[in-house]
């Protein structure tokens, strides 16, 4: 098409891809980092994994494309997060955070939300498998 | 005392006393202890992380993010996400004193009737948080006019 300006990201696990500089700039952390100096094809390290980024990178990529309606986007966000792993749900916040992309940073924080809310503690820890550290005695009423 | 903090350092956690937690009140101002009758806050306000030996992926997730995240839950939501973890009462209540002592996050309320919730309208908006420390909303001044009269007076009369 027109000329696109390509992006050469490296991950924290060493592998490269390219992307376009629009789609890419989606993270305010990635625009800034450019912004500052030119690239000249050295690949912009980012502190995120590939296997994060690529989940990353679907979601932008379908939130980029033209002409989609708000009911599709919806439907493939709920597939999209629904396919996640806790795991893989919390690598994607804390590299959404790093991104700062802020649509979906708050759509993933949000599914963490929704995992947590009308939950028992109980409930809970099982979801998530965290230790019950608090001492019996100390809880309050 | 000196026996609470040694126990406190050790990871213990303080079982008895509730008059305990209260004093401890104000390491920080951020913690309610009318909120939970007994804490040992000054755990809660040391900056090491919890326990480290098998974190739960979510308990991995930087502080700030798991503030940010349960700031979105609301009020009974809370009180429980205290009784998860230690890490999770923490976050809770910095979540609890940074937001919810001053905002009440949207509810959906259940509703007998349909006019009823017309008419609650926006008293969502204002809805006082449970237990929210009482604020006046005009600071009052201590010094008095008079007061203030004296010292400029006394200020110019320098100057002369």
């Amino acid at each position: 098409m027109s000329s696109e300006k390509l992006l050469t990201l490296k991950t924290r696990d060493g592998e490269e891809f390219v992307l376009e500089e629009a789609m890419a700039f989606r993270s305010l952390t990635i625009k800034n980092a450019t912004s500052n100096y030119t690239i000249n094809n050295t690949p912009l390290p980012i502190n995120v994994e590939i296997n994060t980024m690529i989940k990353v990178i679907e979601y932008w990529k379908k939130h980029s494309e033209r002409g989609i309606s708000e009911d599709e986007l919806m439907n493939f966000d709920k597939k999209f997060f629904k396919l996640l792993h806790n795991s893989e749900l919390f690598d994607l916040v804390v590299a959404v955070d790093y991104l700062a992309d802020k649509g979906l940073s708050n759509a993933a924080c949000e599914q963490v939300l929704d995992k947590i809310t009308g939950k028992t503690p109980q409930e809970i820890r099982d979801i998530f498998n965290i230790n019950n550290d608090c001492t019996p005695t100390s809880l309050g009423g | 005392m000196a026996l609470v903090n040694n126990c406190e350092n050790l990871g213990l956690g303080i079982v008895r006393s509730t008059s305990f937690g209260r004093k401890r009140v104000t390491l920080s101002n951020t913690v309610d202890v009318d909120f939970i009758s007994t804490t040992p806050t000054k755990k809660i306000c040391s900056q090491n992380s919890f326990s480290a030996n098998e974190k739960s992926p979510l308990e991995a997730l930087p502080k700030d993010i798991l503030i940010r995240i349960v700031c979105g839950v609301d009020h009974d939501d809370l009180k429980k996400l205290f009784h998860v973890s230690r890490a999770f009462r923490e976050v809770s209540l910095i979540a609890k004193g940074w937001h919810f002592d001053f905002s009440t996050p949207r509810k959906t309320l259940p509703f007998r009737n349909a006019l009823e919730v017309e008419e609650l309208g926006d008293t969502d908006e204002v809805e006082e948080a449970p237990n929210a420390p009482m604020q006046s909303k005009i600071a009052r001044s201590r010094l008095s006019r008079k007061k203030l009269a004296d010292i400029s007076v006394a200020l110019f009369a320098l100057d002369d």
